[in-house]
């Protein structure tokens, strides 16, 4: 298990410490896939906290002290939850209200990151496709994570982004069954599980029911680093006996009808709260 | 005591009033006498184990429920379960429901397009055979429901109805009547429906009880009437004893009423126990009353030797009755307790009624000869007595072989007693409700729980997964282990979580801590509360299973801490608790009441066997008759294979309470007999004659009277009668066989004896006799003896007679001569005051020589050889110092002979010539 955990943390410093707060939060976001909802027509949803129920907002009780508690509402008062946050009220409380931090804060910069611009995208070149049975071949694998599933940072996924192979289990040995990438590898009904192997003429992969993997939750549409064309934000489920069940966020773009995907240039995730990043003893920006 | 019963026997009109009055009272309480059955009453309420229980269920909650028992080939037919989601609605309405469990509720975590969903199994109907298999296959995954809700074949569910907790507006009857009347409808549509739980359980009890008290009461009654009109033949003699028994089963449960004890399972037995057991001293009191008449006594004489000879008697004997009852609280278990007290008071009120009733009516109808030809006490009954006598001593070997012979057999069976204490015990095999929780047992994991609690003291330990793959690791040993079908625990909650959120199969436990707490997020506390505590610093193993054999349940959690003990993360404290652990800590707990009753009890009655008679060693000989009926009564229970449990936990202490009664009444005459008899063999027949009626009319009656209980529809209730009237019979044969043999071979002294104005006559503790000895062997010596008073010139003794005696003046003056003395032959002696006489003869072992005359009126301490040669058995330091002082005495006695012989004569001449006188 701890092994698992230091993969993990090994792994994700390549993504952008508020991105994996994004991530984190995703996991309560409750937009039923596929959502190819225009930018002007967005209104995520939130699960509720404990009861698991898709909300639009809700409620929630927060340690801001020793002894104190809030009441807040999310989203309407994010602002003044992460200012508290970034005061350190996070600290406080059980494990389980700390996760609830981290939850709220999540919630609230997922919010913060669909809504950052307010213009109208004038190209759209994603809602189209069909993220549900996406082919490896067009989403960007960043082959250098690949070769890099141990101790050093992926190096080819962009600062701030999760990369599929993140999600997958370490690949095994080389097999005659291993289908070729861009033929049947790719996602099936929002669901794959299986391997990435990297093979000197390409990726490979290994469709294994029992491997870890991840489920596509839901697909956003908006343009997220205000360049005019509309983005695809795509939550991704990690599946597996060690892996986090926090949904993880993969921002998608393109600029062509035609081309394969790739992660949208310029896009600046929203800052990590101070104190998130302040509480990281090794400065990875996840709490320790 | 004695003045008592005489001043009751003066003023019978006033007594009366007084008894009809406070039972008029006791009568206008019984409206709020309320039946109450709990099966925790079948539980040690003030142990550390219940205070354990009580924390957890603080912890964890507790939930009283009932459960609607379904089955069937096609359990989810549409139809069927169309009609079932009706009944559950209407279940749902009813006001003592809080809630409703089944597959109608119990949430399927799965995810849907990744997304949690906690829909119940059954949100929707299956529409095919298939659908509503797979859904079957489903729910059988789920921990919470395989065993727990629906059985592991598929055939047969259950729904769980949880009723609300805290003072119910609605009774047992009232609750069960309206869950059967909601479920009605379902009986059309599955083979088997049926509800049942401990509502279930507790309303057929107290129906039965309800039952039994008019059936029982009647038949107790009719029994006792019957075996005294056999043995007694006197209309007064046989109603009055169920008279005062009546009276004082009113003012028991008046009192109950008023101290709100409710009747139970046991205490209900109470009122027919006190027309059994309350009829003895009335027996007693009435028998002495009728000897005293056959004997010619007027009503007013005949009620006056009545109290005398009886009033400290049956003060004892109640008294050892009474502690007999209150002995059966100490197991510690409530309803034993309740029982204790319960019947101790009935008991009293019972002693005060007879000893006030009893005279007071004899006052009234002592005259009354209703059939007036009772033959008890006839000349014929008193040979038969001494036949017996003279029979048992021929016999004695024979009888001492038996008894060994008996309690050696008995003992044999000790080692098969077998401990049940289970609520469902009580209620018999032939019951519908044991028949319904047996099938439920069956095809389910049962309704028998109990809870591992493991602790650390640390916030969140249960957040992390190597503290919950200890509850796995427990969980896994319990359901390895053939004792149950059904642990779970909060692992569970997350395993099944985990594993709809990683859209497994099989519920699969989180790998990590982070996932431990991203699960909670969506589980809610509220919905594991059961499982583990606010702060995660305690969790449970909520056990579900069908042992009701208490020895097996005793290894089941016994190899259940075994485990724990070895395996158990050293963080982490456990503790195994709950309803199954409290019901063996009752079973210890009557295992160890039992024996304390007992032991306390034969302590009491050496105690006070001791004290009465002075002698510790009396105190040990009256134990022989009464051990015997324990061990012969324990010998059945392991030959017969009846268990120990609540009702013949209760049976050897009551048994033993009343049976050392005869043992007591028997002394007490004997004792009585031999003060006015000098011989001991005479003491005993009349002690025979006297005491055979009173004890076989008890003993018979209370052997028909416990055997009643063999009517009662609770197992614990009937063998508690069967093995109360083994018990009583066997004191029977041991009062009749084993105590006349054990007492004859003492004389019996009393301390009331050692106190007796005789004893304090300074006189005796001047004599020389006495030199030397203390004061109490003074008068433990004197008071084994008789006193006479002789008119003036009447004989002591005459020459020629036998010589069993030795005599102390008290008062007076006896001369003792030779026959037919003169002036010339003037050899003679007087005795006054603290002197003794009539030891030369007695020591000789030969005839008297001389006559013994009062010279004036003279009280004499009369000493018999049996008298002397018991107290040089069972006290030698006492004789010891006597027969020094004998010596001396007729040694000075000789010297003042011989010098008499040795005074000169006149005119008789010496050797030397010359006269004696002037020698």
């Amino acid at each position: 298990m701890m092994g698992a955990m230091t993969r993990a943390d090994n792994r994700m410093p390549s993504v952008h410490p508020g991105l994996r707060l994004c991530l984190l939060g995703l996991f309560s976001l409750g937009c039923a896939w596929p959502s190819a909802s225009a930018a002007e027509h967005l209104q995520p949803n939130f699960a509720q906290p404990f009861t698991g129920n898709r909300v639009e907002s809700y409620e929630v009780t927060l340690p801001i002290g020793r002894t104190d508690n809030a009441v807040f509402s999310v989203p309407g008062r994010c602002i003044e939850v992460e200012s508290l946050y970034l005061s350190g009220a996070g600290q406080w409380g059980s494990q389980l209200e700390r996760h609830l931090w981290l939850k709220v804060i999540n919630d609230c910069e997922y919010h913060r990151v669909l809504f950052r611009y307010a213009s109208h995208p004038r190209h759209d070149f994603v809602s189209g496709y069909d993220f549900g049975n996406a082919r490896f071949e067009d989403l960007p694998l960043w082959p250098e994570c690949l070769q890099s599933m141990n101790d050093a940072p992926c190096g080819g996924a962009p600062p701030g982004f999760v990369s599929i192979p993140d999600m997958l289990g370490p690949p095994p040995a080389p097999r005659s069954d291993e289908t070729d990438l861009g033929r049947d590898c790719q996602i099936r009904d929002g669901v794959f599980r299986g391997h990435l192997v990297p093979m000197p003429g390409g990726i490979k992969c290994v469709p294994d029911k029992r491997a870890p993997g991840f489920r596509l939750l839901s697909v956003d549409f908006a343009d997220i680093n205000g360049d005019g064309y509309l983005d695809a934000v795509l939550r991704l489920l990690p599946l597996g006996l060690r892996l986090t069940r926090t949904p993880v966020l993969l921002p998608l773009t393109r600029k062509t009808g035609t081309e394969s995907f790739s992660a949208p240039k310029a896009f600046v995730p929203p800052p990590l709260p101070r104190s998130l990043s302040e509480n990281s003893d090794r400065r990875e920006g996840k709490v320790d | 005591m004695t003045r008592l019963l005489a001043f009751c026997a003066a003023r019978p009109w006033p007594v009366w009033v007084v008894v009809v009055a406070l039972s008029v009272l006791a009568a206008a309480q019984l409206d709020d006498l309320r039946i109450h059955i709990s099966s925790e009453e079948l539980l040690v309420m003030d142990g550390p184990e219940h205070r354990d229980f009580e924390r957890i269920v603080e912890t964890f909650g507790d939930e009283q429920s009932i459960v609607l028992f379904l089955s069937d080939e096609r359990l989810l037919a549409k139809p069927k379960l169309a009609a079932l989601r009706d009944a559950i609605g209407a279940i749902e309405q009813l006001p003592f429901v809080a809630r409703v469990q089944s597959l109608f509720s119990v949430p399927r975590l799965r995810t849907v397009d990744g997304f949690l969903s906690k829909e119940p199994y059954l949100a929707e109907l299956p529409e095919s055979e298939h659908a509503a298999a797979e859904l079957l296959a489903e729910a059988l995954k789920n921990p919470f429901l395989k065993h727990t809700l629906l059985s592991a074949d598929g055939r047969a569910m259950v729904i769980a109805i949880g009723l609300k907790s805290g003072p119910q507006k609605f009774d047992d009857e009232t609750i069960t009547a309206k869950v059967d009347a909601a479920a009605s409808g379902l009986s059309g549509h599955y083979e088997s429906v049926f509800s049942i739980g401990f509502p279930y359980v507790r309303s057929e009890i107290a129906q039965r009880i309800r039952a039994e008290q008019s059936e029982l009461f009647p038949l107790a009654a009719a029994a006792l009437v019957l075996v005294l009109l056999f043995l007694l033949r006197q209309l007064v003699d046989v109603l009055l004893p169920v008279v005062t028994a009546v009276i004082s089963i009113l003012w028991t449960l008046g009192a109950m009423a008023a101290a709100e004890i409710p009747l139970n399972v046991i205490t209900s037995i109470a009122p027919i126990l006190l027309i059994i057991v309350g009829s003895t001293e009335d027996i007693h009191l009435l028998s002495e009353f009728r000897q005293a008449r056959h004997d010619g006594l007027s009503g007013p004489d005949a009620l006056r030797r009545m109290a005398k000879k009886m009033g400290r008697t049956v003060f004892l004997t109640f008294v050892t009755t009474f502690v007999g009852f209150l002995s059966i609280g100490l197991s510690g278990i409530e309803v034993l307790w309740q029982f204790g007290v319960v019947s101790a008071i009935g008991l009293l009120f019972n002693f005060l009624v007879t000893i006030s009733v009893i005279p007071a009516t004899l006052s009234l109808t002592g005259a009354w000869q209703l059939d007036g030809r009772t033959s008890l006490f006839s000349a014929n009954s008193c040979a038969l007595a001494q036949s017996y006598w003279a029979w048992l001593r021929r016999h004695r070997q024979s009888v001492v072989y038996t008894v060994v012979a008996l309690t050696f057999v008995a003992a044999l069976g000790l080692p098969k007693i077998q401990v049940r204490h289970n609520v469902l015990e009580s209620l018999g095999e032939v019951s519908q409700v044991r028949g319904r929780l047996d099938e439920l047992n069956q095809r389910f994991a049962g309704l028998e729980t109990l809870s591992v609690v493991l602790y650390s003291g640390i916030q969140d330990t249960f957040l992390k997964v190597r503290y919950l793959e200890e509850l796995l690791k427990i969980q896994e040993f319990v359901e390895g282990q053939d004792y149950s079908a059904s642990a779970t625990s909060f692992a569970n909650h997350l395993s099944l979580l985990n594993a709809a959120f990683d859209e497994l199969d099989e519920p699969s436990m989180p790998a990590s801590d982070a996932i431990v707490s991203e699960l909670m997020l969506f589980l809610g506390f509220d919905h594991v509360r059961e499982y583990v505590s606010r702060d995660f610093s305690q969790a449970r193993i909520l056990v579900r299973h069908n042992v009701t054999d208490t020895a097996r349940l005793h290894r089941f959690v016994a190899d259940l801490r075994a485990f724990i003990r070895d395996n158990l993360d050293a963080g982490l404290d456990a503790r195994v608790t709950g309803d199954s652990v409290l019901t063996l800590s009752a079973t210890r707990a009557m295992m160890e009441g039992q024996l304390q009753s007992i032991g306390l009890l034969l302590a009491i009655i050496v105690f006070i066997v001791s004290i009465l008679f002075a002698d510790l060693r009396v105190g040990i000989i009256a134990l022989v008759p009464n051990v015997l009926p324990i061990v012969v009564m324990f010998g059945v229970m392991g030959y017969a294979d009846i268990p120990l449990n609540v009702g013949t936990a209760m049976a050897a202490a009551v048994a033993i309470g009343i049976a050392v009664d005869d043992t007591m009444h028997f002394m007490l005459r004997y004792n009585q007999e031999l003060k006015s008899s000098k011989s001991q063999t005479r003491a005993m027949h009349t002690a025979i004659h006297s005491e055979a009626v009173p004890v076989l009319s008890t003993s018979l009656a209370l052997m028909a009277g416990f055997l009643v209980f063999l009517q009662s529809d609770f197992q614990p209730i009937a063998q508690f009668g069967l093995l109360s009237a083994v018990a009583i019979g066997t004191a029977l044969f041991a009062d009749l066989m084993v105590t006349p043999l054990v007492v004859s071979s003492l004389r019996l002294i009393t301390l009331w004896d050692l106190l007796s104005p005789t004893v304090r006559e300074r006189v005796l503790l001047s004599s020389r006799l006495f030199k030397g000895m203390r004061s109490w062997q003074v008068r433990r010596f004197v008071a084994s003896s008789t006193t006479t008073t002789l008119a003036p010139g009447e004989y002591v003794f005459r020459a020629g007679d036998a010589s069993n005696e030795l005599y102390m003046v008290i008062s007076g003056e006896i001369e003792v001569r030779f026959p037919g003395h003169t002036r010339e032959n003037p050899i003679r002696e007087n005795f006054g005051a603290g002197e003794v006489f009539g030891e030369v003869a007695l020591l000789a072992a030969d005839s008297r020589r001389t006559d013994a005359v009062a010279v004036g009126t003279t009280r004499v301490l009369v000493l018999s050889r049996e008298a002397m040669e018991n107290t040089t058995r069972y006290h030698p330091g006492i004789t010891a110092n006597l027969f020094h002082n004998l010596s001396v005495d007729i040694s000075r006695r000789m010297i003042g002979v011989v010098s008499k012989l040795r005074r000169p004569m006149p005119g008789r001449r010496g050797d030397d010539g010359r006269d004696d006188e002037s020698r």
